[in-house]
């Protein structure tokens, strides 16, 4: 037996139960830091002893505990499927608030929104077929027009608005991509190459948050290299590696690559969600509006160049037929045929009777019409609606999956109270032992030391 | 498995936010009374009230219309009236007239009395309503017939009044319906009636012609009547509609009252045993138990 070995078995103990009281005390202090992967030392037998004194011949007995390191608890696959689902809620939630935008730009059913401004307009039609002759009727029919104009044209520059706003959004999401991949390509360099579980862990946090803040905006996917790197890549092409990354770029209306100009195909993430906003949304609703602006147009001015006005005059102009989108149409300025600021070249009448209101009343019946402006208003309504509650409700689906996967996360690499302190009591026991031992070693050593040599006396 | 402060808490957050987001939806429909307030809280119900919403415009819209045409034909029917009671006047001194023939002083007094009567029932000719003349058709002048020779000046168009999508009522009465033809018009027949009263000489034969005047006035006034009466039917059956239009679109947009409240109830409870779990739960750990 060799005592000196004993007592060095002993405080490989001690070194090992503090450096796991350490590590402990480190895993509660970081308990509700976001990101933070619990730590654990790994501890291993110690290595076998050379061959020992006189009595244990051939017999070799352990030297002890060794520590391999501070490794974090973490899954790759468990953290990679909860940056994908970080990236679709991040999808979806960004689309879902473009939707909302809309909505609050026709904010239907209202009393204020243009199916009640269209109202009003066909209503007042009615009311100059009724007084043919009367000039306030007439006024309070163009008045209610321009009503009709502002409200189309108001929504018209809204969408448009909704496109600038989110190209300067897509243009600071773009940024801080750079800024991202610029600092993940960073920390690959500081803990590539080394080994795992030397302490560096606080790095890996760090990376691995970023990495989920790069998903969010991008829906980037990234594996961990042999040397400990991690690589990224976006529609299928290398975003970083090791310590070398590519820049992106965000244009009018994608996102192209610095370096060669060409578009990231399929981007994901709030940037894939912000391109949809710019290229598909504003654009198709914005078309919705124009039709409805021209089917407008062109149905009232069609019957309305038929009838006659007040001085017998036919072939007058309501609406400009030049300006059939939501943000060009306005009541006919022509100075010969136009009734902008001429109420009485309103063509009430299907002769040239002063006292008749056919022609009026034939347009106010298009309130009924099945294919007029309020069905295609109405159309687009509805669109809308069903468009932007799938929209919120694919929010909320990709929301649980990302609670789900989270949770995933949080069982593996989640800080855990109790567990901690069921192991804290566990190391202070070890280490308690371990003091022990070393008292044991000690009273064998004075045994040697204070009873030997003393024979006979 | 493990479970981790993290989680949950992460999972008790999630949770009783989407308790509260419930609660305020419920609270806020009761609140407002519309169960509609941006088009994805129920497309097809939006869309559903915008086409109702359309349909009231213009049902009120028709309504408005027919209030008008039964104003304007109680107009014409009580002008009407008074122009037949002083038909029958002019009928009388006719009578008074064959019956006193001897007398020209006396024929002389009422053929001055048909003349007077011949201008009142040219001035209800020219009754205006709102700037234009009743019976000028769709001229939209204020006269209908000329003052002194009694010529028609408007047309023999039927101002028409919608009712519905389809239907249609004639409001306006042209004055030949009334006063006969332009080829011997009332005024006419007065005039020659008149001179043969002061003459003594083809009474007979101008009295006939007064009463095919009388007769036309008396049918047009009957068709008055009947447009009327069928102008009020349809007054009914819009406010019916109207009445059933806002009926429906409420159901469709507004909250059921009784219905929230109980959502609310319900959602209630389920916050509070949600807040009342996380309480608790958040509270207790091992560190409770050790000394």
């Amino acid at each position: 037996m060799n005592v000196i070995r004993a007592l060095n078995n002993a405080v490989s103990s001690l070194f090992a139960q503090q450096r796991r009281i350490e590590t402990i005390s480190h895993n509660i202090a970081n308990a509700n830091v976001e990101g933070y992967a619990r730590q654990d030392v790994r501890l291993a037998s110690g290595t076998v002893s050379g061959p020992g004194g006189w009595a244990s011949g051939t017999i070799r007995t352990g030297t002890g505990v060794r520590v391999l390191g501070v490794y974090r608890s973490t899954n790759e696959v468990y953290l990679a499927r909860a940056n994908t689902a970080a990236a679709n809620t991040s999808t979806a939630a960004s689309t879902a608030a473009s939707y909302a935008r809309i909505e609050q730009i026709f904010p239907e059913p209202s009393d204020f929104a243009l199916n009640e401004r269209l109202g009003q307009f066909w209503s007042s039609w009615s009311d100059v077929s009724v007084n043919p002759e009367v000039r306030e009727v007439r006024i309070a029919l163009l008045a209610n027009a321009n009503d009709v104009i502002d409200t189309l044209r108001a929504g018209a520059q809204q969408l448009t608005e909704l496109g600038i706003s989110t190209r300067d959004k897509l243009t600071n999401v773009v940024s801080q991509i750079n800024d991202l991949t610029g600092r993940i390509a960073e920390l690959n360099k500081n803990l590539g190459g080394l080994n795992r579980g030397l302490g560096e862990n606080h790095l890996a946090d760090e990376r691995d948050a970023l990495m989920t803040q790069l998903a969010k905006l991008t829906g980037a996917v990234s594996f961990h290299n042999e040397d400990g790197s991690l690589e990224i890549s976006a529609g299928g092409r290398v975003l970083v590696s090791g310590s070398a990354r590519f820049t992106l770029q965000a244009t009018a209306n994608s996102v192209i690559w610095a370096g060669d100009g060409n578009p990231v195909p399929s981007i994901g993430g709030e940037a894939g969600a912000l391109l949809d906003t710019i290229n598909n949304l504003v654009p198709r609703y914005t078309e919705m509006l124009d039709n409805v602006a021209a089917t407008l147009v062109s149905d009232v001015n069609t019957i309305h160049s038929a009838g006659f006005d007040l001085s017998g005059t036919t072939g007058r102009l309501f609406f400009d037929p030049a300006g059939v989108t939501a943000a060009t149409i306005s009541l006919s300025n022509d100075p010969v045929n136009g009734v902008a600021g001429s109420p009485e070249r309103v063509a009430a009448a299907a002769g040239p009777n002063r006292g008749d209101g056919t022609q009026a009343q034939q347009i106010a019946e298009l309130i009924n019409s099945a294919d007029g402006a309020d069905a295609e208003y109405r159309g687009m309504i509805s669109v809308l609606g069903i468009e932007s509650r799938s929209a919120s409700r694919r929010t909320d689906t990709a929301a649980a999956m990302l609670q789900a996967a989270q949770i995933t996360v949080a069982q593996e690499s989640g800080v855990s109270i109790d567990e901690e302190l069921t192991l804290m009591i566990e190391a202070q026991r070890a280490y308690a032992a371990a003091a022990r031992v070393i008292t044991v070693v000690d009273e064998l050593m004075a045994t040697l030391i204070e009873r030997t040599g003393i024979v006979g006396r | 498995m493990r479970v981790t402060t993290s989680m949950t808490r992460q999972t008790m957050v999630k949770d009783m936010n989407q308790n509260l987001r419930r609660l305020q939806e419920t609270q806020q429909q009761i609140a407002s009374g519309k169960r509609l307030t941006k088009p994805s809280d129920d497309p097809l119900n939006v869309a559903e009230a915008m086409r109702l919403r359309s349909q009231t415009r213009a049902t009120q819209m028709y309504q408005r219309h027919a209030a008008d045409a039964r104003g304007r034909l109680e107009i014409a029917d009580n002008t009407l009236n008074t122009v037949n009671t002083r038909l029958i006047r002019v009928r009388d001194l006719v009578l008074s007239a064959i019956n006193a023939s001897a007398d020209p002083g006396s024929r002389t007094a009422l053929a001055a009395e048909i003349t007077e009567i011949r201008s009142e029932l040219l001035g209800l000719a020219n009754s205006v309503l709102q700037g234009s003349a009743l019976f000028g058709g769709t001229i939209g002048a204020s006269q209908a017939y000329d003052a002194t020779t009694g010529a028609y000046l408007g047309n023999g168009q039927y101002e028409l009044r919608r009712l519905g999508p389809e239907a249609t009522v004639e409001v306006g009465v042209p004055g030949p319906d009334v006063f006969g033809p332009e080829t011997d018009n009332l005024f006419n027949i007065l005039n020659d009636l008149a001179a043969a009263v002061t003459t003594n000489t083809g009474i007979g034969a101008a009295t006939a012609r007064l009463d095919g005047a009388i007769e036309q006035a008396s049918l047009t006034h009957a068709a008055i009547g009947v447009r009327a009466r069928r102008v009020d039917a349809t007054m009914d059956r819009l406010e019916v509609q109207n009445f059933e239009l806002r009926n429906a679109l409420s159901i469709v947009e507004d909250t059921d009252i009784a219905a929230a409240s109980i959502d609310f109830a319900t959602r209630q409870a389920s916050y509070e045993a949600s807040l009342s779990v996380a309480a608790r739960s958040l509270q207790t750990s091992l560190l409770d138990y050790l000394r």
